[in-house]
Protein backbone atom coordinates (compact mmCIF):
# COMPACT_ATOMS: atom_id res chain seq x y z
CA UNK A 1 0.00 0.00 0.00
CA UNK A 2 1.36 3.17 -0.99
CA UNK A 3 1.40 6.13 1.26
CA UNK A 4 -1.51 8.49 -0.26
CA UNK A 5 -3.68 4.98 -0.54
CA UNK A 6 -2.45 4.41 3.35
CA UNK A 7 -3.20 7.64 4.75
CA UNK A 8 -6.74 7.78 2.45
CA UNK A 9 -7.57 4.20 4.57
CA UNK A 10 -7.02 6.25 7.83
CA UNK A 11 -8.87 9.06 7.40
CA UNK A 12 -11.93 6.99 6.27
CA UNK A 13 -11.72 5.24 9.63
CA UNK A 14 -9.30 2.51 9.18
CA UNK A 15 -7.31 3.87 12.61
CA UNK A 16 -5.60 0.44 12.50
CA UNK A 17 -3.11 1.33 10.05
CA UNK A 18 -1.83 3.90 11.72
CA UNK A 19 -0.08 1.14 12.85
CA UNK A 20 2.06 0.31 9.60
CA UNK A 21 2.78 4.31 9.19
CA UNK A 22 4.31 3.73 12.74
CA UNK A 23 6.23 0.45 11.77
CA UNK A 24 7.63 2.69 8.70
CA UNK A 25 9.13 5.14 10.13
CA UNK A 26 9.65 4.24 13.88
CA UNK A 27 13.48 3.09 13.39
CA UNK A 28 14.66 6.22 10.90
CA UNK A 29 12.53 8.43 13.64
CA UNK A 30 14.62 7.19 16.62
CA UNK A 31 17.77 7.80 14.19
CA UNK A 32 16.55 11.15 13.63
CA UNK A 33 16.08 12.12 17.58
CA UNK A 34 18.96 10.45 18.69
CA UNK A 35 21.32 12.30 15.96
CA UNK A 36 19.87 15.69 17.47
CA UNK A 37 21.48 14.45 20.75
CA UNK A 38 18.38 13.33 22.88
CA UNK A 39 18.81 10.77 25.41
CA UNK A 40 16.56 7.54 25.15
CA UNK A 41 13.71 8.54 27.43
CA UNK A 42 13.60 11.88 25.17
CA UNK A 43 13.94 10.21 21.80
CA UNK A 44 10.99 8.24 22.92
CA UNK A 45 8.51 10.49 24.26
CA UNK A 46 9.23 13.01 20.86
CA UNK A 47 8.74 9.71 18.47
CA UNK A 48 5.50 9.46 20.17
CA UNK A 49 4.73 13.05 20.16
CA UNK A 50 5.30 13.36 16.57
CA UNK A 51 3.11 10.56 15.59
CA UNK A 52 0.39 12.12 17.57
CA UNK A 53 0.49 14.43 15.79
CA UNK A 54 0.60 12.93 12.34
CA UNK A 55 -2.22 11.46 13.29
CA UNK A 56 -3.92 14.52 14.30
CA UNK A 57 -2.92 16.20 11.16
CA UNK A 58 -3.30 13.70 8.51
CA UNK A 59 -6.47 15.29 7.23
CA UNK A 60 -4.34 18.01 5.70
CA UNK A 61 -1.79 15.28 4.12
CA UNK A 62 -1.39 15.76 0.55
CA UNK A 63 0.38 13.42 -1.50
CA UNK A 64 0.74 15.45 -4.26
CA UNK A 65 2.82 18.03 -2.26
CA UNK A 66 4.82 15.75 -1.00
CA UNK A 67 5.99 12.01 0.21
CA UNK A 68 4.76 11.31 3.98
CA UNK A 69 8.35 10.77 4.90
CA UNK A 70 8.94 14.61 4.14
CA UNK A 71 5.56 15.80 5.92
CA UNK A 72 6.25 13.32 9.08
CA UNK A 73 10.15 14.17 9.26
CA UNK A 74 8.91 18.12 9.15
CA UNK A 75 6.56 17.38 12.28
CA UNK A 76 10.14 15.48 13.93
CA UNK A 77 11.84 18.77 12.82
CA UNK A 78 9.78 21.08 14.45
CA UNK A 79 9.55 19.30 17.04
CA UNK A 80 13.67 18.44 17.63
CA UNK A 81 14.21 22.40 17.23
CA UNK A 82 11.46 23.31 19.59
CA UNK A 83 12.82 20.57 22.43
CA UNK A 84 15.99 21.41 21.52
CA UNK A 85 15.75 25.35 22.12
CA UNK A 86 13.97 24.81 25.24
CA UNK A 87 15.64 22.35 27.17
CA UNK A 88 19.35 22.74 25.92
CA UNK A 89 20.48 21.18 29.45
CA UNK A 90 18.40 18.05 29.73
CA UNK A 91 20.25 17.18 26.24
CA UNK A 92 23.34 16.67 27.98
CA UNK A 93 24.50 12.65 27.15
CA UNK A 94 23.83 9.98 30.13
CA UNK A 95 27.28 8.64 31.14
CA UNK A 96 25.09 4.93 30.40
CA UNK A 97 23.53 6.36 27.01
CA UNK A 98 26.17 5.77 24.80
CA UNK A 99 26.86 2.36 26.23
CA UNK A 100 23.14 1.76 25.77
CA UNK A 101 23.32 2.75 22.47
CA UNK A 102 26.18 1.17 21.23
CA UNK A 103 25.74 -1.95 23.16
CA UNK A 104 25.77 -5.44 20.30
CA UNK A 105 25.88 -9.50 21.62
CA UNK A 106 29.27 -10.53 22.24
CA UNK A 107 31.25 -6.96 23.27
CA UNK A 108 33.32 -7.10 26.03
CA UNK A 109 33.71 -4.18 28.80
CA UNK A 110 36.73 -2.54 26.66
CA UNK A 111 34.81 -3.07 23.43
CA UNK A 112 31.43 -1.62 25.54
CA UNK A 113 34.02 1.17 26.40
CA UNK A 114 35.37 2.10 23.75
CA UNK A 115 31.85 2.25 21.56
CA UNK A 116 30.65 4.54 24.07
CA UNK A 117 33.77 6.69 23.70
CA UNK A 118 32.71 7.35 20.17
CA UNK A 119 29.27 7.70 20.18
CA UNK A 120 29.93 10.26 22.97
CA UNK A 121 32.63 11.59 20.86
CA UNK A 122 30.43 11.82 17.81
CA UNK A 123 27.80 13.56 19.81
CA UNK A 124 29.65 15.84 21.30
CA UNK A 125 31.31 17.03 17.69
CA UNK A 126 27.27 16.78 16.65
CA UNK A 127 26.30 19.11 19.08
CA UNK A 128 29.04 21.32 18.55
CA UNK A 129 27.25 22.08 14.87
CA UNK A 130 25.25 25.19 14.56
CA UNK A 131 21.97 24.47 14.24
CA UNK A 132 21.60 25.02 10.77
CA UNK A 133 23.97 22.59 9.76
CA UNK A 134 23.03 20.01 12.51
CA UNK A 135 19.33 19.97 11.90
CA UNK A 136 20.05 19.75 7.80
CA UNK A 137 22.80 17.37 8.05
CA UNK A 138 20.91 15.25 10.28
CA UNK A 139 18.09 15.34 7.97
CA UNK A 140 20.05 14.49 4.58
CA UNK A 141 21.98 11.09 7.11
CA UNK A 142 18.30 9.86 7.35
CA UNK A 143 18.15 7.46 4.75
CA UNK A 144 14.20 7.97 3.77
CA UNK A 145 14.49 11.28 3.17
CA UNK A 146 16.08 12.69 -0.65
CA UNK A 147 18.39 15.85 -0.51
CA UNK A 148 15.26 17.36 -2.60
CA UNK A 149 13.03 16.82 0.96
CA UNK A 150 15.44 18.15 3.16
CA UNK A 151 15.60 21.27 1.79
CA UNK A 152 11.64 20.81 1.45
CA UNK A 153 11.67 21.13 5.25
CA UNK A 154 14.37 23.08 5.98
CA UNK A 155 12.75 26.17 3.42
CA UNK A 156 15.94 25.88 1.42
CA UNK A 157 17.66 25.28 -1.80
CA UNK A 158 19.18 22.31 -3.04
CA UNK A 159 22.75 23.92 -3.50
CA UNK A 160 22.27 24.95 0.24
CA UNK A 161 21.69 21.64 1.67
CA UNK A 162 24.43 20.21 -0.18
CA UNK A 163 26.40 23.03 0.94
CA UNK A 164 25.24 22.36 4.42
CA UNK A 165 25.68 18.67 4.32
CA UNK A 166 29.28 19.20 3.14
CA UNK A 167 30.34 21.55 5.45
CA UNK A 168 29.52 19.67 8.46
CA UNK A 169 30.76 16.72 7.65
CA UNK A 170 33.73 18.61 7.56
CA UNK A 171 33.51 20.23 10.69
CA UNK A 172 32.87 17.14 12.04
CA UNK A 173 35.54 15.24 10.19
CA UNK A 174 37.61 17.81 11.78
CA UNK A 175 36.24 17.25 15.33
CA UNK A 176 36.88 13.98 15.34
CA UNK A 177 40.10 13.97 13.93
CA UNK A 178 41.07 16.67 16.36
CA UNK A 179 39.87 14.47 19.08
CA UNK A 180 41.84 11.46 17.85
CA UNK A 181 44.74 12.83 17.95
CA UNK A 182 44.45 14.66 21.39
CA UNK A 183 43.61 11.22 23.02
CA UNK B 1 38.56 14.79 -12.34
CA UNK B 2 40.52 16.64 -9.42
CA UNK B 3 41.34 15.42 -6.02
CA UNK B 4 38.91 18.50 -4.68
CA UNK B 5 36.11 16.79 -6.78
CA UNK B 6 36.68 13.81 -5.86
CA UNK B 7 36.76 14.86 -1.83
CA UNK B 8 33.94 17.05 -2.26
CA UNK B 9 31.78 13.68 -3.38
CA UNK B 10 33.32 11.87 -0.49
CA UNK B 11 32.11 14.43 2.18
CA UNK B 12 28.77 14.11 0.57
CA UNK B 13 28.51 11.29 1.31
CA UNK B 14 28.20 10.14 -2.83
CA UNK B 15 29.00 6.75 -4.04
CA UNK B 16 32.33 7.62 -6.39
CA UNK B 17 32.04 6.34 -9.68
CA UNK B 18 34.72 3.88 -11.32
CA UNK B 19 37.25 6.56 -12.20
CA UNK B 20 37.04 8.49 -9.48
CA UNK B 21 37.65 5.23 -7.38
CA UNK B 22 40.94 3.97 -9.19
CA UNK B 23 41.66 7.89 -8.69
CA UNK B 24 41.36 7.60 -4.28
CA UNK B 25 42.90 3.95 -4.72
CA UNK B 26 45.87 6.00 -6.11
CA UNK B 27 46.10 9.41 -4.83
CA UNK B 28 47.65 9.15 -0.84
CA UNK B 29 45.80 12.42 0.08
CA UNK B 30 42.42 11.34 -1.17
CA UNK B 31 42.87 8.00 0.30
CA UNK B 32 43.36 9.30 3.35
CA UNK B 33 40.36 11.38 2.71
CA UNK B 34 38.44 8.80 1.81
CA UNK B 35 39.14 6.73 4.97
CA UNK B 36 38.67 9.71 7.29
CA UNK B 37 35.37 9.72 5.67
CA UNK B 38 34.83 6.29 6.25
CA UNK B 39 35.51 6.64 10.07
CA UNK B 40 33.19 9.23 10.30
CA UNK B 41 30.30 7.00 8.38
CA UNK B 42 31.51 4.24 11.21
CA UNK B 43 31.33 6.42 13.99
CA UNK B 44 27.47 7.93 12.89
CA UNK B 45 26.47 4.05 12.60
CA UNK B 46 27.15 4.06 16.27
CA UNK B 47 24.75 6.40 16.95
CA UNK B 48 21.76 3.87 15.11
CA UNK B 49 19.38 3.46 18.77
CA UNK B 50 17.26 0.60 18.87
CA UNK B 51 13.51 1.28 19.00
CA UNK B 52 12.30 0.13 22.63
CA UNK B 53 10.41 -2.77 22.41
CA UNK B 54 6.13 -2.01 22.70
CA UNK B 55 6.96 1.51 21.03
CA UNK B 56 3.84 0.85 18.06
CA UNK B 57 1.22 -0.63 20.62
CA UNK B 58 1.73 2.69 22.66
CA UNK B 59 1.45 4.59 20.30
CA UNK B 60 -1.30 3.33 18.95
CA UNK B 61 -2.81 2.91 22.43
CA UNK B 62 -2.04 6.94 22.50
CA UNK B 63 -3.86 7.25 19.20
CA UNK B 64 -7.18 4.70 20.20
CA UNK B 65 -7.60 6.81 23.44
CA UNK B 66 -7.48 9.90 21.90
CA UNK B 67 -10.40 8.48 19.32
CA UNK B 68 -12.41 7.08 21.89
CA UNK B 69 -11.69 10.08 24.32
CA UNK B 70 -14.60 12.47 23.50
CA UNK B 71 -16.94 9.59 23.21
CA UNK B 72 -15.95 8.12 26.19
CA UNK B 73 -16.12 11.59 28.30
CA UNK B 74 -20.00 11.94 26.77
CA UNK B 75 -20.79 8.69 27.88
CA UNK B 76 -19.41 9.57 31.41
CA UNK B 77 -20.32 13.01 32.48
CA UNK B 78 -23.99 13.82 32.18
CA UNK B 79 -24.70 17.22 30.89
CA UNK B 80 -25.53 19.95 33.32
CA UNK B 81 -28.75 21.47 33.32
CA UNK B 82 -27.99 24.80 32.31
CA UNK B 83 -25.81 23.13 29.52
CA UNK B 84 -28.94 22.02 28.01
CA UNK B 85 -30.70 23.78 24.79
CA UNK B 86 -33.63 24.48 26.45
CA UNK B 87 -32.17 25.96 29.44
CA UNK B 88 -30.51 28.36 27.07
CA UNK B 89 -33.42 29.19 25.14
CA UNK B 90 -35.36 29.79 28.33
CA UNK B 91 -32.45 31.91 29.68
CA UNK B 92 -32.13 33.53 26.44
CA UNK B 93 -36.17 34.43 26.12
CA UNK B 94 -35.99 35.68 30.11
CA UNK B 95 -32.93 37.93 29.95
CA UNK B 96 -34.96 39.61 26.27
CA UNK B 97 -38.43 39.97 28.49
CA UNK B 98 -36.69 41.12 31.09
CA UNK B 99 -34.98 44.07 28.78
CA UNK B 100 -38.28 44.71 26.50
CA UNK B 101 -39.89 45.65 30.35
CA UNK B 102 -37.48 47.72 31.24
CA UNK B 103 -37.16 49.91 28.28
CA UNK B 104 -41.13 50.16 28.11
CA UNK B 105 -40.60 51.21 31.47
CA UNK B 106 -37.81 53.91 30.40
CA UNK B 107 -40.49 55.18 27.82
CA UNK B 108 -43.52 55.53 29.73
CA UNK B 109 -41.28 57.13 32.11
CA UNK B 110 -40.18 59.87 29.70
CA UNK B 111 -43.59 60.32 27.60
CA UNK B 112 -46.53 59.94 30.11
CA UNK B 113 -46.14 63.48 32.39
CA UNK B 114 -45.91 62.51 36.12
CA UNK B 115 -49.64 62.85 37.25
CA UNK B 116 -50.53 65.94 39.60
CA UNK B 117 -53.13 66.41 42.06
CA UNK B 118 -55.01 69.92 42.47
CA UNK B 119 -51.67 71.29 40.53
CA UNK B 120 -49.17 70.57 43.71
CA UNK B 121 -45.89 70.90 42.79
Amino acid sequence: MDDAALVQSIVEGQVEHFRLVVLRYERPLFRFFARFGFAAEAREDLAQETFLRAFRALPSFDAARGSLAAWIFTIARNLAASERGRTRHLREVAPSDGAQDARSEGDGPVELHERAEAVARIRRALEGLPDALHSTFVLAEISDLSLKEVAAIEGCALGTVKSRVHRAREQLRAALGATEKST
Amino acid sequence: MTCTETQEKLTRGEALDDGERDHALSCAECGAFAAACATLDVALTELEPCVPEGFADRVMARIEREVDGPRGRERATPTLWYEQRWAGMLLASAAALVAILNFARFVAGVLMPVGSVGGAP
